[in-house]
């Protein structure tokens, strides 16, 4: 008989391995199968690593997340495994080395299924700038899965793996977490080591990942967190036991709620079911006081200031030299950098590239650039002088639930004004996640959750009481059921 | 607002981007509107910020001690390489002034 | 006449084990890419991370530089496309250097000059293109690519060639001396752009400067100096003004060219590096810095000086290099207090014979075969009598190529000094006999005969006999 291993969690995973009621192989044939037969209609997966798979669940395997499935956004440098980035540029691109997080998870025995899909170099908010095509929406497939972990996030959707992780710059884990029904969760700026994460714009990355639950979110955080010697801006803080401060009291605790968040341009109704969110964690013990952030309106423009700027650098070594795409036929070495990289780089990240090269170019730098390194450091003292009354900030995650594919192809503007209320916390470095917090019109919602630097456990227990309090987290695609 | 084809091509140029004609027209458009919209910070009054970043960035960074831990793996690594030889990485030649 | 105004700016490598941001190894030489690792050849997803030693010899420099050391100091990114920089930019400092200000003391005819210090910083090198290896192609090694350099940049105060080559020759014996360059010039572990400008007289503003790149020996910066003032005031003179360029320097014929000229202005884009948090230096690693000084060149000859008698040249020969001052300081504390002038007598030797030997042999100080301790027991021997001039650079040879002690070898050549009254008086006779011209001669007032009698009696030694006691007894036995 066919398992339903696919709707369960990875904590109800664990509790199956470890009553000997399912084994690591019957796990990866499962979601394999769920793979094979779903992903054709949805395009989550860039790469099986199907034979991979089957050879290590043959192996015995020891710790915290032994035997448990999962997928890498195809952003983690995965060793003899491609890593694309979902971009022409690296489309054959094998990496000699595994990321951190990929190693940690390893450590961890979990078992890896494939590399997802994503928007190009993790620029975009829909997942319909990868060179493989947009991936499809498990609520409804005329809809995108939000970006740029699309991929990660439409897949443990529809349950073909039931966690995976993702990377987020500007909201990358937490919006389509909040399109697809998931919880969501990018860490404090350095808790996560960079290492091997294909780098977007290093101030503002940071790995995270995508699961059913906020509990599922603390047992692959306390697995991959802490410092590490091959990233400078990885943090020394101790690492805390976050599966077990889960169930921390929410009585007493302060929610922020942050009057910007409210602002022109959020969906009624996903002010409405915020509201309802809201009252819930009242309910549960919760003291809600409200805060306002003044300088939150000037987050999207920073953004779009320092994140173009570290990416126009941090994507300039994609010369055709060493690895990558080389275009053929060239008589020189300006045109093998001009006619590689025009070839191997799509149309958003050239706008990036662009943009950031503008502004750090003469003439410009102090205009923009270091005008808004200013602007981050008082948007982050405020953001610090709120959370210093308050214990977590929350708000809805999305000012809309998913958009059409194509929707908003037109005009780039639109599209980043949908990373409206997720822009800020990485400008600020804060940990953050996104929670299942109903449905407008069928499609899910999300409600974001913001704690202080470093503060994972209490921001992971805040969002478990609400999950051990509502049902929506339940909730998944029909037709993947 | 648009950014003219001289500003396009010429952050082209210092990108090492080749675009073509259709391109360079939607990038001035484009990347014009952006920047018309970044505006709103460049016109923006600030009061006096804090000279660095908090939170996460405030502390004294790792520095590594001075080990080798590390060698190069020519054959591996060019193994991703367009065109190498001889344990070198080829490019066309560059014409040396 | 024009004055003239010289800037340097060196890149010195530093002398660490691994690179600026990677564990991979700096060792020169290996074949291509071999020390190439994943950060320097920039995988994606890889990233820097600080090497300590590098900062702390940053920092020492600019200790013994009497710079400031900057508590806080900024890496930033460096933009520009070229095959030999991996990245596409070049992790160095910008605004907020790790020192500023400081100066170095350069000798100019009897007196010193100081030259002020703009600023030292970090950055990391790039690797090597090899144009001639390949038809049609450019071959490149990025072993060298995230090697630790500092670049040092003088104010422009430099007012002459010769000035520039003392300040790049104190600058060397300076580096050195920190142990934080191997000073392998040859190796590019320093390398040295100049600017130069004239202007009519030193109260006008600074004329437009241009700027000779890879000046890697202190004659080539010599010559290219000396060509390119005559140059800018031939062009200054028949009405001309001379363009800010970036030129080099073809050492066979001796002049220096623009480079290509670039379409448009570099723009390189700085900006603070967000994959390294600001560098800090700590009272710890201040203190690290602090204990590695040695006692600077200067202050060494000076004392020197003081504590061993020595001429301000010989102290100036003796502490130009690190290992050499070392290496005379050994024997000089082995033998100072053991008769009057031994310290001056170990400095004889270490300048003379020894320095002779090394030459000879093509081998540094620092790999000299002989140890301290044995030229200090000849300089002994010496210095109490047991041996004379000749017989002690027997001596000295003999030690030189062998493993004996100096008394044991003393005895095998049979090389002891007679001073015997009554042997050298036999000897005396002996001399005298033989030569009863010379000795007629010598009583009729032909004095310079005295050194003939000596010159002889000491042949018939076989060198041994003490010449101013032979001198004495001559005189003695001659009554006059």
């Amino acid at each position: 008989m066919r398992g339903e291993w696919h709707a369960r969690d990875v904590r109800g995973l664990l509790d199956a391995l470890a009553r000997g009621e399912v084994t690591p192989a019957v796990l990866v044939e499962h979601f394999l199968e769920r793979i094979a037969e779903h992903d054709p209609a949805l395009n989550c997966f860039v790469t099986r690593t199907a034979e991979e798979a089957r050879r290590r669940a043959a192996r015995p395997l020891a710790g915290a997340l032994a035997g448990i499935p999962l997928a890498h956004k195809d952003i983690f440098c995965t060793a003899g495994v491609r890593t694309t980035c979902a971009s022409r540029m690296l489309s054959d691109f094998v990496p000699p080395y595994d990321a951190t997080v990929v190693r940690r998870l390893d450590e961890a025995g979990a078992i890896v299924l494939g590399k997802t899909n994503m928007d190009e170099f993790a620029m975009g908010s829909s997942n319909e700038t990868s060179v493989f095509g947009p991936v499809r929406n498990p609520w409804d497939p005329e809809r995108v899965p939000g970006g740029s972990s699309g991929g990660s996030a439409a897949a443990v959707a529809a349950g073909l793996v039931p966690a995976a992780s993702g990377t987020d710059t500007g909201g990358s884990v937490r919006q389509p977490a909040a399109f697809c029904g998931l919880s969501g969760l990018k860490p404090t700026y350095g808790r996560l080591s960079r290492y091997g994460m294909i780098a977007f714009a290093s101030s503002l990355d940071q790995a995270g990942f995508l699961a059913r639950t906020a509990e599922d979110l603390a047992r692959l955080l306390v697995v991959t967190a802490g410092a590490d010697a091959r990233d400078a801006t990885s943090s020394p803080e101790a690492v805390v036991d976050y599966p077990a401060a889960l169930e921390a009291p929410i009585r007493g605790r302060t929610i922020g709620v942050v009057k910007e968040f409210r602002d022109a341009g959020l969906d009624p109704r996903v002010a409405r079911l915020a509201d309802e969110a809201l009252a819930v964690l009242e309910r549960c013990g919760a003291r809600l006081v409200d805060v306002s952030l003044p300088r939150l309106g000037l987050a999207v423009p920073i953004y779009y200031i320092l994140a173009p700027a570290e990416c126009s650098a941090n994507l300039a070594r994609y010369d055709g030299v060493r690895y990558g795409h080389r275009a053929h036929d060239v008589a020189s070495l300006e045109e093998l950098y001009a006619r590689s990289r025009g070839e191997g780089f799509g149309p958003e990240v050239k706008r990036r590239i662009m943009i950031g090269t503008y502004v750090l170019s003469h003439g410009y730098y102090d205009a923009y650039y270091l005008k808004a390194e200013r602007a981050r450091a008082l948007l982050q003292k405020d953001f610090l002088r709120v959370l210093a009354e308050v214990d977590v900030l929350a708000g809805p995650t999305t000012p809309t639930v998913a958009f059409r594919i194509g929707e908003k192809n037109d005009d780039p503007l639109t599209m980043y004004l949908n990373d409206i209320y997720t822009n800020a916390v990485n400008l600020a470095g804060l940990p953050a996640l996104s929670i299942p917090m109903g449905f407008v019109d069928g499609l899910p919602a999300g409600l974001q959750l913001i704690g202080a630097p470093f503060a994972e456990a209490p921001l992971l227990s805040v969002a478990h009481r609400y999950q051990q309090a509502t049902e929506w987290h339940r909730a998944r695609p029909p037709r993947f059921a | 607002m648009s950014l003219s084809d001289e500003d396009v091509r010429r952050m082209a140029r210092l990108a090492r981007l080749a675009l073509d004609d259709g391109e360079v027209t939607r990038f001035g458009d484009e990347l014009g509107r952006i920047l018309a919209f970044v505006d709103a910070l460049r016109v923006a009054v600030l009061e006096e910020a804090p000279a660095a970043l908090s939170g996460p960035w405030a502390r004294t960074p790792f520095l590594r001690d001075d080990r080798v831990e590390e060698a190069g793996h020519p054959e591996l690594y060019q193994a991703q390489a367009p065109e190498s030889r001889d344990g070198y990485y080829l490019v066309p030649r560059v014409i040396e002034p | 006449m024009w004055d003239t105004v010289i800037g340097l700016e060196v890149h010195v490598q530093l002398l660490t084990e691994s690179k600026l941001f990677s564990p991979t190894s700096t060792r020169f030489g290996a074949p291509p890419n071999t020390q190439a690792g994943l950060v320097d050849l920039g995988f994606p997803g890889t990233l820097p991370v600080p090497n300590r030693a590098a900062v702390r010899m940053a920092v020492a420099f600019g200790l013994a530089v009497g710079g400031r050391i900057a508590v806080r100091s900024r890496f930033a990114r460096k933009s520009y496309f070229y095959p030999d920089l991996p990245k596409g930019y070049q992790i160095s400092q910008y605004d907020e250097p790790i020192v500023v200000g400081g100066a170095i003391a350069i000798g100019v005819g009897e007196g010193v000059k100081t030259v002020p210090l703009v600023r030292a910083h970090l950055e990391e090198d790039a690797g090597k293109s090899l144009h001639d290896l390949y038809p049609g192609r450019t071959a490149l090694d990025l072993n060298r690519a995230g090697i630790p350099l500092l670049e040092i940049v003088s104010s422009p105060s430099l007012a002459s060639p010769e000035e520039a080559v003392a300040y790049l020759k104190e600058l060397h014996t300076l580096v050195c001396y920190l142990g934080i360059c191997d000073g392998n010039m040859q190796e590019g572990s320093l390398r040295c752009d100049a600017n130069v400008s004239l202007r009519p007289s030193p109260e006008a503003p600074l004329g437009t400067r241009t700027e000779i790149k890879n000046l890697n020996s202190f004659r080539f910066l010599e010559q290219a100096l000396t060509y390119e003032i005559r140059r800018q005031a031939e062009v200054l003179e028949a009405g001309g003004t001379v363009a800010q360029e970036t030129r080099l320097y073809d050492p066979d014929r001796r002049e220096t060219r623009p480079m290509r000229s670039k379409e448009e202005a570099e723009d390189y884009r700085y900006f603070p590096d967000p994959d390294l948090l600001p560098l800090v230096v700590d009272e710890t690693l201040r203190a690290e810095a602090q204990a590695m000084l040695p006692e600077l060149p200067r202050a060494r000859a000076e004392r020197f000086v003081r504590a061993y008698g020595l001429e301000p040249y010989a102290a100036g020969v003796l502490t130009s290099s690190r290992p050499l001052a070392d290496y005379y300081e050994a024997v000089a504390s082995a033998v100072s207090g053991k008769g009057k002038d031994s310290a001056r007598t170990a400095a004889h030797w270490v300048m003379g014979d020894l320095l002779g030997a090394l030459n000879r042999q093509g081998i540094g100080i620092e790999a000299c075969p002989l140890a301290p301790t044995r030229l200090a027991a000849l300089v002994l021997r010496v210095e109490d009598g047991t041996l004379s001039g000749p017989k002690a650079k027997e001596v000295f040879e003999a030690l030189w190529a062998g493993t004996e002690e100096v008394d044991a070898l003393i005895e095998r050549l049979g090389a002891r000094q007679i001073n015997d009254r009554e042997a050298l008086l036999e000897l005396v006779d002996r001399i005298l006999d033989a030569h009863p011209r010379q000795r007629q001669d010598y009583l009729a007032g032909k004095d310079k005969l005295l050194g003939f009698f000596v010159g002889q009696a000491v042949k018939a030694s076989g060198g041994r006999a003490n010449p101013q006691e032979l001198g004495a007894l001559f005189r003695e036995r001659l009554g006059r």
